[in-house]
Parts: structure tokens; sequence; C-alpha cells
């Protein structure tokens, strides 16, 4: 019984809103820009967050770097100022490691053929280099005195020499000592691989064993066990799984180390991303109160309007509770169907946004800035509905109070 | 007999410029079920503002209307609607059809609003259109019809629920002598046929002459209440 009556008053307030079509697009059309706004900026939001993580998604998600701890008081334990091998043994010990290395990092020359560039070198524990991550495209894990490549670097050469194998190649590592005069020394070497792209620091660096590094920059600056006096750049960590990064990383931190994971820096760009899609899904959300506005307005004209209309009804049996219902449903219907037109409207926005990037960034493959997920489109439905309704309670409670002699006096 | 309508003191003042003007003043009147009364008066006299009260449509500033043993003065505005919508018809003179809906769908309004099931509202209203004579033009919109004609659509808008009551607000205001002549002999036919208690607003004596009992009106007071052949 109570559901019938509601069907016709929906026929209503449809019919009402169709009787006065012109006013109703007009009004719909606000609610749709004001859509369309919220839904994009949102959008771009989630695609530039998307696009901005998608860099990081290449890289190893279990890894930990670890660099010497720093004083920050008396509480804790006590910091780790350098990092040399037992440390490294230590880590190894802990629940959850799958494998780790030592990281030495110094800057230098490598020359090959006629051709010298800079390199970052990295000098990593082979024996591990499998277990922590590292892949070849080409060639073999050295275990002597031969270097991998980074794809970055072989880029460089290729786009130099217009020679694309350079692998087993000879080569030499130019290392210079910064104190004092600059000192070259030169150390005689071969191309055994070629590292995967990663999208990481690795595809810059000159990858060798950290034992071979070491002894040649000891060479190079003439100074005896660099490791016991200034300890290893870092030691990388890689963890079982994605499970025990957050107790992995706690137990290092706790031992007096500093600890960076790649989860750890994806989560605070989360965070950051989170806080934009706020601010812009508010700029757009401006044009939906704006909106709101209009839709209030147009029912306030339409009560005016339809005074006399409304105070029949009441005299043939419509019930106050009637007369809000059919206004409320009215604007109901308003916010519905501008929601729906809105994100209708935000779609073809959006696939045009993303062709515009695609061309301008001449990339072959498809370019998405922006992205609407299904929660977005079904919040912005319900979010502009939710804001009809609300527009729509002053111009409904409005309605509802007409005299039914005053409206009938009206010709 | 019983008395449907009961007005005890019923005082309706405005304020105008100042100075109170009592439209009604204290008017104390019975309407026993079946009757067909006429309300006449000069202009000004409170006829209409008698019949609004009446009808639930106003609210007296003195006074208690009891409507089948309900006390319409103390029920909230929305419990007025609901009475009106289960207990009384309108008439007026200016017809007040809804100019988008056909003669049929404006017959069945109050059916809707009464939760009347869907199925049975147009068998209701098309029977009321065909008492008033109307079956023929059931599809037509009020633009489409005389003013005679619609008239008859709201007659029979206002009988379709089958309410106890009707109160008529010049009725024949807006028609020509011979439609108006017609309008009365269908609302004297529905108050034989069906009972039902009809109040009539009108200056018009000829109207007056048709009805059971003449109440005349003047300076919100009743100053004649004649029966024509009955007894009190």
């Amino acid at each position: 019984m109570k559901n019938m009556i509601d069907k016709d008053i929906i026929k209503f307030a449809w019919m009402s809103l169709w009787r006065r079509k012109l006013r109703t697009i007009l009004t719909l059309i606000g609610i749709m820009i004001g859509t369309a706004g919220i839904i994009t900026m949102v959008s771009l939001g989630i695609g530039l967050e998307k696009s901005v993580t998608g860099e990081f998604e290449g890289s190893n998600m279990t890894s930990i770097e670890v660099y010497p701890g720093e004083d920050m008081g008396p509480s804790g334990a006590e910091t780790v100022k350098v990092l040399k091998d037992d440390n490294v043994n230590k880590i190894k010990q802990m629940d959850g490691v799958k494998a780790v290395t030592p990281i030495y990092q110094t800057y230098g020359e490598l020359t090959i053929g006629r051709e010298t560039i800079d390199a970052t070198y990295t000098g990593i524990d082979m024996t591990e280099a499998e277990e922590l991550g590292y892949k070849l495209v080409d060639g073999r894990f050295p275990r002597s005195s031969e270097v991998i490549l980074g794809s970055n670097l072989l880029e460089q050469l290729v786009s130099r020499t217009g020679k694309d194998n350079f692998l087993r190649k000879s080569a030499k590592i130019i290392l210079s000592s910064i104190e004092g005069n600059v000192e070259s020394t030169e150390f005689r070497t071969r191309v055994g691989g070629i590292l995967e792209s990663s999208g990481g620091a690795e595809d810059y660096s000159v990858t060798m064993d950290v034992d071979k590094l070491v002894e040649y920059v000891e060479k190079s600056t003439n100074e005896k066990n660099i490791i016991d006096n200034q300890g290893y750049s870092s030691i990388k960590v890689v963890a079982t799984d994605m499970d025990v990064m957050d107790s992995l990383s706690r137990e290092i931190n706790d031992a007096g180390y500093m600890s960076f994971s790649m989860k750890d820096i994806l989560e605070s760009i989360g965070s950051v991303f989170k806080f934009v899609q706020l601010f812009l899904g508010g700029v757009g959300s401006i044009a939906l109160v704006v909106a709101a506005v209009g839709i209030t307005n147009t029912m306030i004209m339409s009560t005016y309007e339809r005074t006399k209309e409304i105070g029949v009804n009441k005299v043939i049996g419509a019930s106050i509770k009637d007369i809000r219902k059919q206004f409320l449903y009215e604007a109901t219907f308003i916010g519905l169907l501008g929601g729906i037109s809105g994100l209708i409207f935000s779609y073809i926005l959006s696939m045009i946004i993303n062709f515009i990037a695609t061309m301008s960034l001449q990339g072959e493959t498809t370019i998405k800035v922006t992205q609407i997920p299904i929660w977005l489109a079904l919040f912005a439905i319900v979010f502009s509905t939710i804001v009809g309704i609300l527009a729509g309670l002053y111009p409904a409670n409005k309605a509802a109070k007409i005299s039914v002699l005053e409206a009938l006096r009206t010709e | 007999m019983e008395e449907i309508i009961k007005l005890q003191g019923v005082s309706q003042h405005y304020t105008l410029g100042g100075s109170t003007v009592k439209a009604l003043d204290e008017v104390d009147l019975g309407i026993i079920s079946g009757e067909l009364t006429a309300l006449i008066g000069p202009s000004g006299s409170g006829k209409s503002t008698l019949l609004n009260v009446t009808g639930g449509l106003i609210k007296p500033t003195m006074g208690d209307v009891t409507i089948k043993e309900s006390k319409m003065t103390d029920l909230s505005e929305n419990g007025m609607c609901l009475f009106r919508r289960d207990n009384i018809g309108f008439i007026f003179q200016s017809f007040n059809l809804n100019p988008t809906l056909t003669a049929l769908e404006n017959v069945m309004m109050p059916l809707i609003y009464a939760r009347v099931a869907s199925h049975k509202r147009k068998d209701m209203a098309s029977h009321a259109l065909k008492l008033v004579g109307l079956d023929d033009r059931k599809d037509h919109k009020p633009g489409e019809l005389s003013g005679g004609q619609q008239q008859r659509v709201s007659i029979a808008r206002a009988l379709v629920n089958n309410p106890e009551i009707v109160l008529c607000d010049e009725p024949t205001g807006n028609l020509d002598s011979d439609t108006g002549r017609e309008i009365l002999e269908l609302i004297t036919r529905m108050n034989r046929e069906s009972k039902v208690t009809f109040i009539i607003v009108t200056h018009d004596i000829n109207v007056a002459n048709i009805c059971d009992r003449i109440v005349t009106l003047k300076d919100g007071k009743i100053m004649k209440d004649e029966r024509k052949g009955k007894n009190e």
C-alpha cells in the first residue's frame, strides 16, 4: 500500500519535471558539471598517484636499505655508526631475511674502447646477487673483477658508439683520489653482464663485487682498511615476503640502524596523494555546491509557480507529507540524473585528457593520466543524489506549508 | 435528525489596516446529514469564510467546528488534510482542474492521494464521470472542454471518493444561466440519489431557491435560517 502511493508520487514528480523540460535540463547541467568536476579532479589525482607509484612498481617491494643510525638522544638502543662486516652478519641472522649484501658506492669513470662515461660504482656481494633480485639480460654474474653494466649506461654507450655489443669487452675502471691533487688510477676489467632495467639507481650504476671495489678504492686513495674506518655505504636487505617487512624494519631500527623500505616510501607517497585527491575533490565540490544552490533556486521558483496546483491538490486530498515528498523526489531526480550524466561526461573528458596526454608525450603506449575507479563512479552518483535531496529540502517544506486559501486565491 | 456538521460560536477575525474585521461573529449552525443548504448574503457577509472554516481550509479564531463527531479545530494541519481527503469534497467557482491532465486523470487524483489501489481507480473515476454525463469526454484535457463540462469534471472529482459532505463555492458563478441550471440539477440529483450533504455558497437567488434550506448571512452573523416545507 505504502509503496504504491510512492510510485504515484514519484510519477507526479517525474511528470512535473518533464512538463518543464528546458528548466529541468538547465538545472541538471549544473549538477552534471559539478559531478564531472569532482570526478575529473579526483581521477586526475588517482591517475597521478598511479603513474608515480607505478615508477616504483618494478622495484623490489621486499627490499630494505639500511644506513647507520642517527643519534636521536639517549632513548633506544646504541646506534650503529659504521657499517662493517659483522653488522652484515648480524642482520643476516634476523628473522625473515632472505638475502643481505653490504653496498659500497663510489664515483668514477668507465672507459670502453675510446669512450669514457661517468659512472657510479656499486659494490655488492656477488654471491647473493640473484637472491637480492638482480636480473641480467645478458652475460652472467661475475665472480672476479668483471663488472655489470646498468641499462642506462649501456644506452649511453650505444648512442655514442652506434655499436650495441659490449659483452665481454675489456674496459677500464678509473677512480680518482679526491683529496689533494686529483690522481686517477686505472684498473683493467671486462664487461661480464648487462643488468635488466629496473627503473632504479642500478640502471645508472656499474655493479661489481664489493671486495674488489673496496680493494681498488684503497689502492687509488692509498688508504688502508677503509671499511673498518668509514664502513660500507649501506646494507641492502631482502625479506622473505611482504608480511615480515614491518617487523623486520622494526627489528633493524631497534638494533640501532636507520632503515628505508620501498614500502615505506610508497606509503608516504600514498598519503600525499590522498591529500592531493581530497584537495582536488574539494575544488570540484565547489561547482556542485553552486549547482545545489541552482536546484534550490529553481524549485523555490517552482513552488511560486505551482502555488495554485499545490493548493488544489491539498484540497482534493494531498497531505502535507505527499506534497513534501513530491518536491523531494523532483530534487532527487535532478541530483541522480545530474550525477549520471556527470559521470558519462567525465568518462568522455577522461578519454580526451588521456588521448591528449598520450599524444603530447609521443608515447607508443596509452598513458592514463586520469582513472575513474568504480568506487569513485558510485560515490559521485550517491553524492550528487544526496546533494539533490538536501537542496530540495527547503523548497519541499516551503511547498508543503503553502496555505490552501492563499493558493486558491492566486489566479 | 443527526447533525453531521456543527459550528459552535465560530468567529473569524482579520486585521486589516490596523482595524479588526469580523468576517464571522459567533456563528452557531448545525447541518443535518443529507441536507442541501444554500449560504447566501451580500459580498463581505462572511459566507465564503463560513464555508472555508467548515471545510477546514482555515482555522477559526474562536469556536469549534465538529464534523461527524470529530472536532476539526483540534486537528493538526496534516490531520485536517487527511480528514478532508476522506470526508469532504470541494467544488470551486473556477473549477481548479489540472490543465495538464485528462478529465479521467483529474478525477483520479483524490483516489491516488487516498491510497486507493491502482486497478480500482480507473473504474471509480470512470463511474464518477458517467454519473455527471461525461463518459465520452474522459480523455479530453480541461482546455478542450466547455465551462459546464469542466465543472462536471470537478463535481465528479469531488464525489469520486464518496465523501459525505460536498462544499461548493459559487459553483455556477463562471457559467451562463443555462449551463448553471444544468449543474444545479446535477447537484440536486446527487443530493437526492446519494444522500450527500451539500453546502452551496451563492449570491444567485435561483440557486438558493432549489435548496432545502437557505441560510442568510450579514456582517458575519446569521440573519435568517429557513427550511422549505420541512420541519425543524
